[in-house]
């Protein structure tokens, strides 16, 4: 039988998540939850 | 081997063979026939099917482990971090009066001195050395950063030289509310280091002009889009708004409303809007409601999909889901007012009994206690939740403002049950379409 996977996206490891740590409010968010508005 | 603990499973509508997985932990993303499901599950599956799935951190050898591993995420990710990211706030003036901003009464003439922007440099550099760090990222805040040009260009052309003699990178953003940023600003910024600029319109000209207008009154909206427009392809530009319960319902017409004026969705990195959060501070503006106390209220699930849908539907780059990392939680990430106290939120500034010490000291013993650090390893909720690594707690300012402390953590299970499923598949639809 032939097994059947499609990789949509590889996601990030701990490496990528490490250099894009900092402030939620500076970048873009990871998802469409609130953050304190100026 | 064995399913990860961090792993979701969705039907597909329209594909009933197939299942969609998701890996919160890595937030990768595939298809799956139920046949080869079934297959991993029963440990059956191809060698190259289960290297794969591995590899995306879908499957484990075990989920104990994993679970254990996920606990320590948060030092790997300080272990392996090659930045350090500093939020400065240049001063507390700004030409707008935007009606929910949560500076609001701190707003006002108090900017850094040069004493103070002398020694953020001495600091900077003598962390930056210290912690061997590759990169220094500085995120210009005010008040509006633009005033504040001059006190950019002079840090920026002095970290930019003694950060590469250090054989490391400078770079800085803005968060900026557009009014001031034009293309002489931004070449001279450019070539200082900025990488990018985030700017917030709030919808269409006329909502945007009643909540975000200039301090005299008068509306800003045609001020910003002529600057944007101007400034397209010079840096890299995340858009952003920020809605209510009353006025969210507006916000898609103004992508229509750029696309007509003549913008690509290219001309943007990135389009966001975000519900207001409901400030309960003594700096805020009483008479601001409207606002979300919690990303679980049922209108804030519903807003904010819909809004997505919007926003990639025509084609804007929206933010992938990634793992989500707290300032308070990231060892070489902090914010430095102008007054040069430190703090580990933006939002705290002019909050002396949250300053977490002194450009001059360093940090100060006890800062962890005050903002909760690792609150969540505390609560089984968290040590056990699939959706750990997309919240790791939640907001503390959130938490703070709702419930008076950052003790309980601000759970995001509730909200990402009602929305990731329905998130995925907007991607399957618009990031994926050909799959």
């Amino acid at each position: 039988m032939q097994e059947k996977i499609i990789v949509l996206d590889q996601g990030v490891d701990v490496a990528k998540v490490a250099a894009m740590a900092g402030c939620c409010i500076g970048r873009p968010s990871t998802a469409a939850t609130s953050s304190p508005a100026k | 081997m064995h399913l990860s603990p961090f792993l979701k499973i969705f039907s597909l509508p329209e594909k009933k063979e197939a299942r969609l997985l998701f890996s919160t932990k890595s937030c990768a993303l595939t298809l799956l026939s139920d046949e080869t499901l079934a297959a991993v599950q029963a440990g059956k599956a191809a060698p190259e099917t289960m290297d794969t799935l591995v590899r995306l951190g879908m499957v484990v050898a075990d989920p104990a482990k994993e679970q254990q591993e996920m606990h320590d995420y948060l030092p790997t990710v300080n272990r392996l971090n090659p930045n350090l990211r500093v939020s400065v706030i240049l001063g507390m003036a700004c030409n707008f009066a935007c009606v929910y901003c949560y500076e609001g009464s701190l707003k006002g003439s108090v900017a850094m001195s040069d004493a103070t922007a002398d020694q953020l440099i001495a600091h900077l550099l003598a962390r930056f050395a210290a912690d061997q760090k590759k990169r220094l990222i500085l995120d210009f805040y005010g008040g509006e950063p633009l005033l504040y040009i001059s006190r950019i260009t002079s840090l920026a052309s002095q970290l930019k030289p003694a950060i590469e003699a250090l054989g490391g990178t400078f770079n800085f953003t803005l968060v900026t509310n557009g009014s001031l940023f034009t293309p002489v600003v931004v070449k001279e910024l450019v070539a200082l280091g900025l990488v990018n600029a985030k700017i917030t319109i709030d919808g269409p000209a006329d909502n945007h002009d009643r909540f975000r207008p200039f301090k005299g009154g008068q509306g800003s909206w045609d001020a910003i889009v002529a600057n944007l427009k101007a400034c397209r392809g010079l840096c890299a530009i995340t858009l952003s708004g920020n809605y209510t319960l009353e006025n969210h319902a507006t916000f898609s017409s103004l992508l229509d409303t750029l696309a007509a004026a003549g913008f690509a969705t290219t001309d943007f990195d990135s389009v966001q809007f975000f519900p207001v959060m409901q400030v309960n501070d003594r700096f805020a503006n009483p008479e601001f409601t409207g606002g979300c106390c919690s990303n679980d209220e049922p209108w804030v699930h519903a807003t904010s999909l819909m809004l997505r849908e919007a926003i990639m539907q025509r084609g804007y780059n929206f933010p992938k889901l990634q793992p989500a990392t707290c300032m308070v939680d990231i060892d070489d990430a902090f914010t430095v007012d102008h007054d040069g106290a430190i703090y580990k939120c933006v939002t705290l500034i002019g909050h002396p009994e949250f300053a977490c010490g002194d450009i001059w000291h360093g940090m100060a013993p006890g800062w962890q206690e005050k903002y909760c650090a690792d609150h969540w390893q505390g609560k089984e909720q968290c040590r056990e939740c699939e959706y750990l690594p997309l919240c790791f707690g939640g907001c503390r300012y959130m938490a703070l403002q709702r419930e008076g402390s950052m003790a309980g953590v601000d759970c995001q299970k509730d909200f990402l049950d009602a929305t990731l499923e329905k998130m995925l598949m907007q991607d399957l639809k618009y990031r994926y379409p050909t799959k």
